[in-house]
């Protein structure tokens, strides 16, 4: 999946876990519509989502928001 | 008829924007020669030079605006934010990187060539400016390549 996004920006991605894209599917969103709610590009949702861009902390409370999903439940450190 | 409404089609959205940028930064290169030939064919015109300059100022300026994420003022502040977010914003730091280090490598090329070989002001000029942002155009759409996946 990274491979087919195209970029990697590795330095930025190695430790952030997160499973948006299966409380993506449990409420019936396509990226482009969850893009729409945190009013950045798809590309943006994503790479975030194949953990090829690491969000910022503003982004990632979006997208929490937007999901209705407690941020530590989304994204996790992984080791 | 099918013809598309005026406001359609004087307003790209910014998914049309962004494709846009996405897909023919390639082309740069390819303006980049197109201007040298312009400017320093030996038997240029004042012309063709203008041409040649002219050119290359509209690429600069390009690429000094997507680089810099300017806004496009008929688009709403939502277009404007989409265009302009984050995954946008990292690709085109490390992008400015990049060129910037390209135009520092290329300087200090010329400053250690001019020891031995007599290098012209303009030539060398235009060569450190396109080198810095031919590099980081070409850097930013390599790490913008290819379409997202599917969406689901």
């Amino acid at each position: 999946m990274r491979g087919s996004t195209g970029a990697t920006l590795t330095t930025m991605s190695e430790a952030l876990g997160n499973r948006i894209k299966e409380r993506r599917s449990e409420l019936g969103l396509t990226q482009a519509e969850l893009a729409e709610l945190c009013l950045v590009s798809r590309k943006t949702i994503n790479t975030v989502e194949n953990g090829v861009f690491v969000p910022s902390t503003v982004l990632a409370l979006k997208i929490s928001a937007a999901l209705s999903e407690p941020v530590e439940r989304l994204f996790w450190l992984e080791h | 008829m099918g013809y598309r409404k005026k406001a359609e089609f004087d307003q790209p959205t910014a998914e049309d924007f962004e494709d846009t940028r996405r897909n023919w930064i390639w082309i740069f290169p390819l303006l980049a020669l197109q201007q040298a030939t312009l400017i320093f064919r030996e038997d240029g015109r004042s012309f063709t030079a203008y041409l040649g300059i002219a050119v290359f100022t509209v690429v600069v300026l390009t690429l000094i605006a997507i680089l810099s994420g300017w806004g496009a003022r008929w688009m709403s502040k939502r277009d404007n934010a989409i265009l302009n977010d984050e995954w946008h914003r990292a690709v085109s730091g490390d992008a400015s990187r990049w060129g910037l280090a390209a135009t520092s490598l290329m300087g200090v090329g010329f400053v250690i060539a001019d020891r031995w070989v007599a290098l012209d002001a303009g030539e060398t000029t235009w060569v450190m400016v396109n080198a810095g942002l031919l590099t980081a155009g070409l850097r930013y759409a390599w790490l913008n390549r290819g379409d997202p996946d599917d969406d689901e």
